[in-house]
C-alpha cells in the first residue's frame, strides 16, 4: 500500500517537474500550434488560441455526447488573460492558422450534426466537433472517435476512429469506416428512409455491383472517393434536400433546446 | 489389420500440397487480392522513359525499399499489379491521390534508407524525409508518416539524418545544418535563430547557394 502511495506521489512530482520544465522552456513556436480562427453560427470571427483548462474537459468528459466533443475554451491569449467557454451550437468551425504536412490548408474542426446511433434510435443525432479531412464540392469528409465492443463472452470495448461523410443537403453525417473497415449500416438505413434513388446507386457501386468489392477497397483507401460517387450521381439526379424532408425522420433528437 | 503409417501417407499428402503445392499454383490469385492503394502520377526512370498512370492505371505507394508496383484496371475485378519496378531503376515518383491531384509528392531512393519524400531539392543537397512504415495519402492532398520519421539531407552524395520532423528542432540538428551551409552565410544566420517544428526550418535549405555572401 505504502508502496503504490509512494509511486503516485512520485509520478505526481514528475509530472510537475515536467510542466514547470516546459514553462521554462515556452516560447512562441509551441503556442502558435495552438493558434485558431473560430468561425461562430452568427457569422463572426474570432482569433485565439485554443486552451485545455479542467472544466472543459470535464463538461466534455461528462456531456451526453459521450466521446463526441461538445465545448471548446478559447482565450485571447496563449497563457493568462480571458477566456471564453462555446457549445458546438454556438460555433461553425475553427481552424488552426499553422499549415502542416497532412492538413496543407490548416486543420479545420467543425461543428457538425453526427449520427450516434442509440438503442431502437439509429437514426439519433447529436452535435459536436468532428476533424473536417476533406471539402468537396458535394459534401465533406470528417473524422471522430466511438466506442467500440469487440462482443463474445469476454466482451472489450475500446476507442476507434469513426469516419464518415455529410452528404450535400444532408442533415448528419454518417459513418462509412469504423476502425479501418467498411461500415455503411447506419448510412443505407438513413437514406432507405429519406432518399431511396441514392440508396439504390450506393448499393450497387458498393454491394451488389460486379466490382462492389474493388469499390469499398478504394472507399477505405481513400475516403474522398465516396463524394466523388456522390457527385456522379447528382450528375443525374437532385441532391438530397433534408430541410424539405420531416426533420424527425431525417434526424432523430435533434434538438438544440434539448442538447444544451 | 491396417499399419497406423499407412493411414497417415495420405494426411501428409493432404498436408503437402495444402501447404506447399496449392500456393505454387494459385500464388497469382492469392495476390491478386492484396492489391496496394492505388495512385496517380508519373515513374520517371533512369533509363529516361516514364511510366504514367492514366485511365484505370494506378501506381503503388513507395513503401520501405520495396519494389514500385503499377496496376492495371484499378479497383476493379480485374484489377492486378501489372509490374513491379526495383528502386535502382527508378529516378523518381510523383504521385497523388486521385481527388487531390494539385498536390503532387516526389520520392526518390535513398541507399541505405529506402523511399524518400522529397522536401526541398536544389543542384547542391537535397532535404528529404524518411518514414521507415510508409506514408498514408490523405484524400486532400496530405501526406501522413507513418511512424516516427526522419529528415535527411543529402550533400555531396554523402547522407546526414538530422532527427524528427515533427517535434522542435533540436540544438545538435542545427548546428549540423550550419556546417551544411557554412559557406552561405545568410542561410547560416537564419539557422542560428530558428526556432520552432524540425521540418519547418529545415526546408529552408532549400535556399542554399554556396556562392551567396
Amino acid at each position: 500500500m505504502l508502496k503504490k502511495t509512494l509511486l503516485i506521489a512520485l509520478a505526481a512530482f514528475l509530472c510537475m517537474g515536467a510542466e514547470a520544465k516546459k514553462d521554462n522552456g515556452n516560447d512562441n513556436v509551441e503556442s502558435e500550434e495552438w493558434h485558431v480562427k473560430v468561425t461562430l453560427e452568427s457569422g463572426d470571427t474570432i482569433t485565439g488560441y485554443i486552451r485545455n483548462d479542467l472544466k472543459t474537459g470535464l463538461k466534455n468528459l461528462f456531456s451526453k455526447g459521450g466521446l463526441l466533443r461538445q465545448y471548446i475554451n478559447v482565450g485571447t491569449e496563449p497563457k493568462g488573460g480571458e477566456t471564453h467557454r462555446y457549445h458546438a451550437w454556438e460555433v461553425k468551425e475553427y481552424r488552426f492558422l499553422e499549415s502542416t504536412e497532412a492538413y496543407p490548408e490548416g486543420a479545420v474542426c467543425v461543428s457538425e450534426m453526427i449520427n450516434a446511433p442509440k438503442m431502437f434510435k439509429p437514426g439519433n443525432c447529436m452535435r459536436g466537433f468532428v476533424w473536417q479531412l476533406d471539402k468537396r464540392e458535394s459534401g465533406s469528409v470528417v473524422r471522430w472517435e466511438v466506442y467500440e465492443s469487440t462482443g463474445g463472452r469476454n466482451s472489450v470495448t475500446r476507442i476507434v476512429p469513426a469516419i464518415g461523410i455529410k452528404l450535400k443537403g444532408a442533415g448528419a453525417a454518417y459513418a462509412v469506416m469504423m476502425n479501418g473497415r467498411f461500415f455503411d449500416g447506419y448510412l443505407m438505413l438513413y437514406l432507405k428512409k429519406t432518399h431511396p434513388e441514392l440508396r439504390e446507386a450506393w448499393n450497387q457501386y458498393y454491394h451488389k455491383g460486379k466490382d462492389a468489392k474493388a469499390h469499398r477497397k478504394e472507399l477505405t483507401d481513400n475516403v474522398s472517393t465516396a463524394l466523388l460517387f456522390y457527385e456522379d450521381f447528382l450528375r443525374t439526379h437532385d441532391p438530397i434536400n433534408d430541410s424539405a424532408v420531416s426533420e424527425e425522420s431525417a434526424c432523430e433528437g435533434s434538438d438544440p433546446e434539448e442538447e444544451k | 489389420m491396417t499399419h497406423p503409417c499407412l493411414i497417415s501417407i495420405p494426411l501428409r499428402a493432404i498436408c503437402f500440397v495444402l501447404a506447399f503445392v496449392m500456393p505454387a499454383i494459385c500464388g497469382n490469385l492469392m495476390c491478386a487480392g492484396k492489391t496496394p492503394v492505388g495512385l496517380c502520377g508519373r515513374v520517371y526512370l533512369r533509363s529516361g522513359d516514364t511510366i504514367e498512370a492514366e485511365g484505370d492505371t494506378r501506381i503503388g505507394p513507395p513503401v520501405k525499399s520495396r519494389k514500385i508496383e503499377i496496376i492495371e484496371h484499378a479497383y476493379t475485378k480485374a484489377g492486378k499489379v501489372d509490374r513491379k519496378i526495383a528502386p535502382e531503376e527508378v529516378d523518381s515518383v510523383v504521385v497523388w491521390p486521385t481527388t487531390a491531384p494539385g498536390r503532387p509528392r516526389t520520392f526518390s531512393f535513398v541507399k541505405d534508407y529506402g523511399w524518400c519524400w522529397e522536401l526541398e531539392r536544389n543542384p547542391w543537397l537535397t532535404v528529404c524525409c524518411h518514414s521507415p512504415k510508409g506514408y498514408h495519402f490523405a484524400g486532400n492532398g496530405g501526406l501522413w508518416l507513418r511512424g516516427k520519421g526522419y529528415i535527411l539531407v543529402i550533400k555531396d552524395g554523402r547522407t546526414y539524418n538530422l532527427g524528427r520532423p515533427d517535434k522542435k528542432i533540436s540544438d545538435k540538428a542545427r548546428r549540423q545544418a550550419m556546417e551544411l551551409v557554412a559557406d552561405d552565410t545568410a542561410l547560416s544566420a537564419y539557422l542560428s535563430t530558428a526556432r520552432g517544428r524540425a521540418d519547418k526550418v529545415l526546408r529552408s535549405l532549400g535556399k542554399y547557394h554556396p556562392d551567396k555572401k
